[in-house]
C-alpha cells in the first residue's frame, strides 16, 4: 500500500534519510524505534506528504504521491510530536475548527464515538490551554482524526500522558487497528510498541537496520550490531526487557 | 475562508488584556500624556515670520508699525519655505508673504492677493496681527487710491503733487479711521489664508503609524508558532492548502488594525480641533499605513526566523518614524527617506 524507493532526504546539508526502501501493506502496524536523531520523524514526515523526498519516490497503491497526493492526504491522518492545536480555543471550537477545515469528514457517529473513546466529552467545554498535557495530547490525536483516516501515523503519541489517558489512546488505537486501520507509530515506550505493533523497523542514522516482528530483534542485535559502534541503539533495544 | 476567518476573529478577541490594552494605551497617551507635552506659544508677544522682499516703501513702511506694537514680535525671514518650517515648528504662531510687487500694486491702489497668510489649525492669536496687518495695507492702498484718483482729476495742473494728495489723505486715518473696515473672520479678501499642518500634528499621526505597525507586526507573530508546533501542517494535510488561511490571518489583522490606526487618527485631530481633511490627511494615511502593512507582510512571509522578523520591522519602524519626521521638518532629507513608509505619508500629506 505504502512504498518507499530509494529515498532519500537532506536537510541543512545533512542526509537525514539515506536511500531508504521499504514496503507497509494494509492493516499493518509498525513501530518505529532509534536513537535520537535517526531520522524517525522525518521517515514519518515524508509518509505523511508533510516533507518532499530529495531524491527516490513514495508510492501510495502503487501511484506516486506526487500524482495523488490529495487522494492520499484523505487516507492519512498524521498525528505529529507537537501539539498541533490553538491553545486560545475550547476543545469545542477546536473540533469543530479542523472539521470545517478538513475537505472530507468522519460520520458524526465516528467522531462521538472516538470522544468518548478517549474521554475528551468530559473537557468539551473548556480552553485548551487549560487542559493538562494528557488531555491536550488526546485532543492532539482527535484532531488529527477526523475525517476518519485508513493510515494513522503517530510521532511519540503517548508522550508525557499520564497513565489513565495513555490508557484510553492505546486501547482506542488498538481496537482502530483490528477494524483495519494501518498504524505507524514512532515512540520511546517499548509498552506501547507491544502492545500496538506487528512489526518493527530499527532507523539509525538514516537507514532502516531492521524490519520484522520484535522476536527476532534478538537475532538481529546478536547478528548485525556492533557493541562499539551501536551503544545508543543496542541501550535502546535492551530497554524492551525490563 | 469564513472557516478561518471566523477562527482568527475568535483567536483575536480571545485574549481579552492584550486587546484593552492595545486600545486603551494610545487612548490614555491622547488623553492624559500628551496634553502636557505639546508646546504652544509661551511669550507675552505673538511672534509672527514676516517674509517682505522688496524691504522698501510700504513694505517696509507696514512692517516697521506693525512691529512697533509691543505684542507682536516680528520675525523677519528670507523665504516662503523658511516661513512654513517656522510655523510648522511652532517658533511662530503665523507668517505674513508680501508680494514681489507688493509697493507697485499697493500704489495703484490694488489690494487683491497682495499678501499670503500661514497658520496652522492651532494658530490663535494671528488673527490679531492680521487686522492690524490689513488695516496698515488698507490705509496704504486706499491713500494711494485716492492721491491717484485725483491726479487723473487735475492732469492738467502742473503743480499737483502726488505726495502732498497721498498725506492729505491720510490724516483721514487719524486719530481714528475715518471709515473701520468690517473683516469677515476667516478670509477678508485681500489676504490669501493657506493651511499648513502643524509638527505636533504630523508627530502624532506618525506615531500612531508607528505604534500600529509594531503591534501589527506582533500580530504577525503566531504564524511562526502556528508553524513550530506544526499547525500550518495539519491545515495543509486537512485542506490541501494553507494560502486561504494565511491570507485570511492576514486580512482579519489588516482590517482590526486600519481600524484602530484610523480611529487614533481621528481621535487626535479632533483633540487637536485640526481640520479632517480626506484628500490631505485620510488619503495619504492609506496610502502610508497599507504600503506600511503589506512590507511588514512579506517580510513575515519570506523571513523564517521570528528573531529576525522582529530586529528587522523594529529598526524599520524606528528609522521611518524619526528620520522621516527630522526630514520633514527640518529639511534633514536624504534619497534613503524614499524607502520610509512615514515619509510617504508626511510627503502626500503635505
Amino acid at each position: 500500500m505504502l512504498q518507499f524507493e530509494n529515498v532519500e532526504k537532506i536537510m541543512k546539508k545533512k542526509r537525514i534519510i539515506k536511500n531508504v526502501s521499504v514496503q507497509i501493506n494494509k492493516g499493518e502496524s509498525i513501530g518505529i524505534v532509534g536513537p535520537n536523531g535517526a531520522g524517525k520523524s522525518t521517515f514519518l514526515k515524508i509518509l505523511a506528504s508533510v516533507l518532499k523526498p530529495d531524491s527516490g519516490t513514495v508510492f501510495y497503491n502503487g501511484v506516486p504521491y506526487s500524482k495523488n497526493v490529495q487522494d492520499l492526504r484523505k487516507q492519512i491522518g498524521y498525528i505529529p510530536q507537537e501539539i498541533a492545536l490553538f491553545e486560545e480555543l475550547t476543545v469545542k471550537d477546536q473540533i469543530h475548527f479542523w472539521k470545517k477545515a478538513a475537505k472530507n469528514m468522519g460520520s458524526p457517529t465516528y467522531i462521538l464515538e472516538m470522544l468518548h473513546a478517549l474521554g475528551l466529552h468530559h473537557v468539551y467545554h473548556q480552553k485548551v490551554k487549560a487542559l493538562s498535557g494528557g488531555w491536550k495530547r488526546k485532543l492532539n490525536v482527535c484532531a488529527g482524526m477526523l475525517h476518519n483516516p485508513d493510515i494513522i501515523l503517530l510521532d511519540e503519541p503517548t508522550a508525557g500522558v499520564d497513565l489513565a489517558a495513555k490508557d484510553d489512546l492505546l486501547t482506542w488505537l488498538k481496537s482502530l487497528h483490528k477494524s483495519g486501520k494501518t498504524i505507524i507509530l514512532i515512540s520511546h515506550e517499548w509498552d506501547v510498541i507491544n502492545y500496538l505493533s506487528d512489526s518493527i523497523f530499527v532507523l539509525q542514522n538514516g537507514e532502516i537496520l531492521f524490519e520484522g516482528p520484535s522476536e527476532q530483534l534478538d537475532q538481529f542485535e546478536k547478528d548485525q550490531l556492533d557493541l562499539e559502534e551501536n551503544q545508543e541503539l543496542i541501550k535502546i533495544l535492551r530497554q524492551r526487557k525490563r | 475562508m469564513g472557516t478561518y476567518l471566523f477562527l482568527l476573529n475568535k483567536l483575536l478577541f480571545q485574549n481579552k488584556w492584550k486587546l484593552a490594552f492595545t486600545i486603551l494605551f494610545p487612548l490614555f497617551l491622547l488623553t492624559v500624556v500628551f496634553p502636557f507635552a505639546t508646546s504652544t506659544v509661551e511669550e507675552s508677544s505673538i511672534p509672527i515670520a514676516w517674509v517682505d522682499q522688496e524691504k522698501e516703501g510700504f513694505a517696509e513702511t507696514i512692517g516697521f508699525r506693525i512691529n512697533e506694537d509691543p505684542r507682536i514680535q516680528l520675525l523677519h525671514v528670507n523665504s516662503k519655505e523658511e516661513a512654513i518650517v517656522a510655523v510648522r515648528t511652532g517658533k511662530v504662531e503665523a507668517a505674513f508673504i508680501l508680494d514681489e510687487q507688493f509697493n507697485q500694486h499697493i500704489k495703484s491702489g490694488d489690494i487683491r492677493k497682495q499678501m499670503e497668510w500661514i497658520r496652522t489649525s492651532r494658530s490663535f492669536l494671528d488673527t490679531f496681527v492680521k487686522e492690524k496687518v490689513a488695516a496698515e495695507v488698507m490705509r496704504f492702498a486706499l491713500n494711494s487710491k485716492a492721491a491717484n484718483d485725483l491726479q487723473q482729476l487735475k492732469r492738467n495742473e502742473e503743480d499737483f503733487n502726488w505726495e502732498v494728495a497721498f498725506q492729505h489723505a491720510d490724516q483721514y486715518w487719524e486719530p481714528e479711521p475715518l471709515f473701520q473696515m468690517d473683516f469677515v473672520p476667516s478670509n477678508s479678501g485681500d489676504l490669501e489664508q493657506e493651511e499648513a499642518i502643524d509638527n505636533l500634528t504630523i508627530g502624532l499621526l506618525g506615531f500612531w503609524m508607528w505604534y500600529t505597525w509594531i503591534i501589527f507586526a506582533g500580530g504577525l507573530l503566531p504564524i511562526y508558532q502556528w508553524k513550530e508546533k506544526g499547525l500550518l501542517d495539519r491545515i495543509r494535510l486537512r485542506s490541501g492548502s494553507i494560502r486561504a488561511f494565511i491570507s485570511s490571518f492576514y486580512l482579519v489583522q489588516t482590517l482590526f488594525y486600519s481600524l484602530l490606526f484610523f480611529l487614533l487618527i481621528t481621535l487626535t485631530l479632533t483633540s487637536l480641533k485640526v481640520e479632517m481633511n480626506a484628500v490631505n490627511i485620510y488619503i495619504p494615511a492609506f496610502i502610508g499605513f497599507i504600503s506600511m502593512l503589506l512590507l511588514t507582510m512579506i517580510v513575515n512571509l519570506f523571513i523564517k526566523k521570528q528573531s529576525v522578523y522582529l530586529m528587522l520591522i523594529i529598526i524599520y519602524s524606528m528609522l521611518s518614524f524619526v528620520f522621516s519626521f527630522l526630514a520633514i521638518s527640518s529639511g534633514f532629507e536624504k534619497w534613503w527617506s524614499y524607502i520610509l513608509p512615514h515619509y510617504w505619508f508626511y510627503q502626500l500629506m503635505l
